[in-house]
């Protein structure tokens, strides 16, 4: 046995595994003075990461194109910039690594603002308001926390609802995934008896399993913004303004109309700055 | 990103959540090392006992679960067969190494010298018995170190189980690094954690090899 510890051992494994963590280290400690928007226009395409499983938020079309409420806000923002249009799939996990380590320059990923991941990211204006909602079997009789006491409920990892569940009703059971559609499968199969998340895609999961609902407020309303990463002002000035944009020419309600079947609530708009 | 401001307290703080997922990791990984192990010496000496009409259904499992991706597994038995969390990833887990256990310990019987079969035939063994006494006692040892390799394997992919819902230790790392954005502290305590469990996986490999082979003991 101690052979294996013995120096050539040793040394053959802590070696290559400094060096790795000392690349690592490096490459993240590389300064990166310039404004994301020069880096953009400068490459000349906005890489932005999108849900590819959420809709109305990002999801894939029957043709197998991303389609979706973010990623048009993405190619309005694109259009405004002069710039091409990169779409990177994420998820409710990965997404804020992704913008804090470069990949990306923009998320337009359903990211409901709070306080923690203000001190993570930076965020544009609120670009939509939306409640959550529990998805449950018809017939379930669920209808908000005290009715999930002693039952398994799914979320996906990387959501704020983990937190809320424990909060408001440490009697139940977590059930975590990694993706939208796994959490759907498990209420569908009775592994969970609800899962929470957004209005608006769960109503539409409700849509397309007609066995399930979507029911009930699971947290108060909830401001999602398109995130950035913090200190570069330029950057964020130049969303919000596009953004603005967006909103002063009707581009805005056409969108949310398109993909909500709705208006949008009347007390939400974008302020315009303009005095 | 400017500069990474290092905060390694926060693998103190959430100290709680890396116990759990390596209990959790260990649990797993442990079940599923014994009923891979068993689940390949019955695949892999039933396949090269059994006359062809019986024996290519297990040549059929072999290629089958060999060749499908892991995580695929996963939810086969997760979500179509409809198992819980823990049994669908000892299943998914042990089913998917068998398939590679299988294939070693084929080749560790075939490893033997005929004149053994031959001389065991002779002396009047059954082939039960010549497969119990005489073969796998000297193939198993003989593949100790390629066996290591799928035990170390089995490790690394108790993480596709976290795709299930199952919160061992990459899923919580990933729950550090949600509520804390310091994913790169939480990839590294990870990381170390491992890469000590498959060290012990080797140490104990070891430990069985000159336990069991006479040959390469001291003294």
């Amino acid at each position: 046995m101690l052979t294996l510890l013995s120096r050539r051992g040793f040394k053959m494994l802590v070696l290559p595994l400094a060096g790795f963590f000392l690349a690592a280290f490096l490459h993240s400690a590389a300064a990166q003075q310039e404004s994301t928007l020069d880096i953009v226009k400068k490459r000349g395409t906005l890489i932005a990461g999108v849900k590819t499983d959420y809709a109305p938020f990002g999801y894939i079309d029957e043709k197998g194109n991303n389609a979706g409420f973010d990623i048009e806000i993405v190619k309005y923002i694109a259009n405004k910039l002069g710039v091409k249009v990169e779409l990177r799939p994420v998820t409710s996990g990965n997404r804020i690594p992704m913008l804090q380590s470069g990949t990306v320059d923009l998320l337009a990923a359903s990211i409901t603002m709070t306080r923690e991941r203000w001190e993570a990211v930076n965020f544009s204006v609120p670009y939509i308001v939306i409640g959550t909602k529990f998805l449950v079997k018809k017939g379930s009789g669920i209808k908000g926390y005290p009715d999930l006491a002693g039952k398994v409920v799914a979320y996906t990892q990387g959501t704020p609802w983990g937190d809320k569940l424990t909060k408001e009703q440490p009697q139940a059971k977590a059930l975590v995934f990694q993706d939208k559609p796994q959490a759907v499968q498990a209420v569908i199969q009775g592994k969970a008896a609800a899962y929470i998340d957004d209005a608006a895609p769960l109503v539409i999961f409700a849509k397309e399993h007609p066995e399930l609902e979507a029911v009930g407020d699971a947290s108060l309303p909830g401001a999602m913004g398109l995130a950035v990463r913090q200190n570069d002002s330029k950057w964020r000035n130049a969303i919000n303004f596009a953004l603005i944009d967006m909103w002063k020419d009707g581009t805005y309600l056409k969108l949310y109309r398109e993909f909500f079947g709705s208006d949008p609530d009347p007390k939400f708009q974008i302020y315009t700055w303009e005095l | 990103m400017v500069s990474y401001q290092f905060d390694w307290g926060v693998l103190l703080q959430y100290r709680g959540l890396l116990l759990e997922g390596l209990v959790a990791t260990v649990e797993l990984v442990a079940i599923s090392l014994l009923v891979s192990l068993g689940l390949g010496v019955l695949v892999g000496v039933a396949r090269t006992f059994l006359p062809p009409a019986f024996s290519w259904i297990f040549g059929a499992y072999t290629e089958f679960f060999r060749n499908i991706p892991p995580i695929v597994q996963f939810f086969f038995w997760y979500f179509a067969a409809n198992f819980d969390v823990l049994p669908a990833a000892v299943i998914g887990l042990s089913v998917f190494t068998s398939a590679y256990i299988a294939e070693i310990i084929r080749s560790g019987i075939q490893a033997i010298p005929r004149t053994q079969v031959e001389a065991a035939r002779s002396s009047g063994m059954s082939t039960l018995q010549l497969i119990v006494y005489i073969l796998l006692p000297q193939a198993l040892i003989r593949v100790i170190p390629p066996l290591g390799i799928e035990f170390i394997n089995i490790v690394k992919n108790s993480a596709i189980a976290m795709t299930i819902g199952y919160t061992e230790l990459t899923f919580q790392s990933q729950e550090i690094e949600a509520k804390t954005f310091r994913g790169f502290e939480a990839a590294t305590a990870v990381t170390v954690l491992y890469i000590a469990l498959a060290f012990a996986v080797v140490i104990i490999m070891h430990g069985f090899e000159r336990l069991a082979r006479l040959d390469i003991r001291r003294g």
